[in-house]
């Protein structure tokens, strides 16, 4: 089928509205070292021992919010699917819940509950607080996490496969990390890398926390400096795009694939 | 005493019941079938002996052990199912691997036995293959191969060549047979497939309406039927109202006339009753040959060519239709549609239904 030229049209005009503020913006971080371009303003990026910081304490943050919330949402979704489907529409509607209510509510909320004042002032430790923002960013990735999660076990018959491992002796356990988690194994790194993406650009949880995350030195960077937030913008993108293509790879991954030829060291 | 033994078994799901009233005695070794049509309840029974579901009332017993509290993965069983349930995520020698490892066999046992039971389905050359690499047919190989490694006291196929397309159904049907009968391993097969079940089983179960409508031998059921729903659903069948006219010499009237069965009725005279005549009892006459004690006159309608056998539509003079199966030989002369046929038959060939 031929494409129509309003079609182009259209695709055309929202490539620009998309590409063209993309160009401008890296066209401005090239241009810190005057009547020149350079990469000056990701060098100076990567020179700053706050930058680095933040970024290794958002990414350590991420990854434990990456692996509570597979392991809090993979067993839910797989139990409300083998055994109470006609809750799924509930969890639904409690997975969508992060969506609805601004983040700015769930950490007052956190800070009311668990505050200096409270039974349980977690607030009042590093730990405590650092929990917070881990649970923050659990709750966060709960839609993304529990649709991909979701959308993965409706690809696969876990009934029957858990029917069958039960009749050769499987404990519910076993069948979780040796069966299930296996086979929806694209399904939870495209939830784990969508966890990734908004955790790392999270600000207000990180902020009223008070923690040195990644998302609050954007903001502030952005108040102080001219060149480097338009090349850590550029940076996001890239990873951003690096991330997709990633999850487009694991999702088109068959078992015994490798995501990368194994290199073999040929012999004399 | 037998092996595997329900009793009483009942099971609803709301308000419907599915099964009623299941008893079933199967000995070591024995291969069972469970036929019927869809929604008669054998998955269930097949399910509650897995341990996938919970009677209502009754109970199961395996080699004298009741299990039917038990959990499924303390039964001991092993099962094949419709859509092969193979794991994706694990090789073929990993899912043959699997109920092994589970059991705590040690690593070089479970080797051993994962080739023993690969080279037994004739799969030994896939061991390192995904299952999405492989056929339905080979698939099902494998959830054999998987089911009985472990060693199983009881193995459980519930519908396992659906899926497969005729010719490989015919295989592997031949294939599974050997092999139970090779290990000795009691089999509860469930099927709505008569020729699976008759050709493989030691006995069939025909159910109805979650009941077990007849048990016994294949031939016993297809040549004895004990209820018209037995008689209609095990392979074609004419069946005829009657009135018994003398109980003494079996003379009934008929749709297609007067027949004697030369046989005592227990019926009294005047009682309802119903013949069934299976087609390939029914024989088509020639013009040449002698006049015998049955003959049913009618027109050819119409005429099916099945391969082996060549079924014929024949409306009889009475204003009924009956359905004649021959055997397609070469050289036998078959009626051309529209054209006058006699039919006989031998009245030990005709079964009384109540």
């Amino acid at each position: 089928m031929k494409p129509r030229l309003g079609s182009i049209l259209i695709v055309c005009a929202a490539a620009l509205y998309f590409l063209v503020p993309l160009i401008a913006a890296f066209q401005f971080s090239l241009q810190m070292r005057r009547g020149t371009w350079s990469f000056d303003a990701y060098a100076s990026v990567f020179q700053s021992d706050v930058f680095l910081n933040a970024l290794g304490y958002s990414l350590i943050a991420s990854a434990i919010a990456i692996v509570v919330g597979a392991l809090l949402v993979v067993p839910t979704a797989y139990w409300v699917r083998l055994r109470l489907p006609h809750l799924r529409p509930v969890v639904e509607f409690i997975s969508l819940l992060p969506l609805i209510i601004p983040s700015v509510v769930l950490v007052f909320g956190q800070i009311r509950m668990f505050g200096s004042s409270s039974f349980l002032p977690l607030t009042t430790t590093d730990f405590g607080t650092n929990l917070l923002l881990v649970v923050g960013y659990v709750v966060l990735s709960l839609p993304y996490m529990f649709r991909a999660v979701d959308s993965g076990m409706a690809a696969i018959d876990i009934a029957t496969l858990t029917e069958a491992a039960e009749s050769l002796g499987a404990s519910r356990a076993r069948i979780l990390f040796t069966i299930i988690f296996p086979n929806i194994r694209a399904a939870i790194v495209s939830g784990a890398f969508l966890t990734f993406s908004i955790c790392l650009g999270e600000f207000a949880i990180a902020s009223l926390l008070n923690r040195n995350a990644f998302g609050p030195y954007l903001v502030q960077l952005g108040q102080d400096r001219a060149y480097e937030p338009a090349a850590l913008a550029i940076m996001s993108f890239a990873l951003t795009w690096v991330l997709m293509a990633l999850m487009q790879a694991f999702a088109h991954m068959k078992p015994g694939q490798r995501l990368l030829p194994r290199f073999t060291r040929s012999r004399p | 005493m037998s092996f595997l033994t329900l009793r009483g078994l009942n099971k609803s799901f709301g308000a419907n019941p599915v099964v009623r009233d299941f008893d079933l005695e199967m000995d070591e070794g024995e291969f069972v079938s469970l036929l019927g049509p869809s929604g008669c309840g054998k998955t269930t029974v097949l399910r509650m002996v897995a341990g996938f579901e919970t009677p209502g009332s009754g109970s199961i017993q395996i080699g004298g052990q009741d299990v039917t509290t038990l959990a499924a993965r303390q039964r001991k069983i092993g099962m094949m199912f419709q859509s092969y349930a193979l794991f994706p995520n694990m090789t073929v020698a990993g899912n043959v691997a699997f109920g092994l490892k589970v059991s705590g066999i040690a690593r070089a046992e479970a080797d051993r036995r994962v080739r023993e039971m690969l080279e037994m389905v004739g799969l030994a050359k896939f061991s390192d293959r995904y299952p999405y690499q492989l056929s339905g047919g080979q698939q099902q190989r494998v959830a054999l191969a998987r089911a009985i490694a472990p060693r199983p006291r009881v193995l459980l196929l519930d519908e396992p060549l659906s899926a497969l397309d005729a010719k490989i159904r015919v295989t592997l049907r031949g294939e599974i047979r050997a092999i139970q009968r090779e290990l000795g391993i009691s089999t509860l097969f469930v099927t709505h497939d008569q020729e699976e079940a008759m050709s493989m089983s030691d006995r069939v179960v025909v159910m109805y309406g979650g009941r077990a409508e007849q048990i016994g031998a294949p031939d016993q059921i297809y040549n004895h039927p004990a209820s018209r729903f037995v008689a209609e659903f095990i392979g074609a069948l004419n069946l005829v109202p009657a009135h018994v006219k003398d109980a003494k010499t079996g003379t009934v009237d008929t749709a297609l006339g007067a027949l004697t069965l030369n046989r005592t009725l227990p019926d009294s005279h005047g009682s309802e009753i119903t013949l069934a005549i299976r087609p390939e009892a029914l024989r088509v006459l020639a013009p040449s040959d002698p006049t015998p004690a049955i003959v049913i006159s009618g027109r050819l309608a119409s005429r099916e060519f099945l391969g082996a056998i060549i079924r014929l539509r024949v409306d009889t003079a009475q204003g009924t239709t009956v359905v004649v199966d021959c055997f397609n030989r070469e050289g036998a002369t078959i009626p051309q549609p529209g054209s006058a046929v006699r039919l006989t038959l031998p009245p030990e060939e005709i079964v009384i239904l109540a």
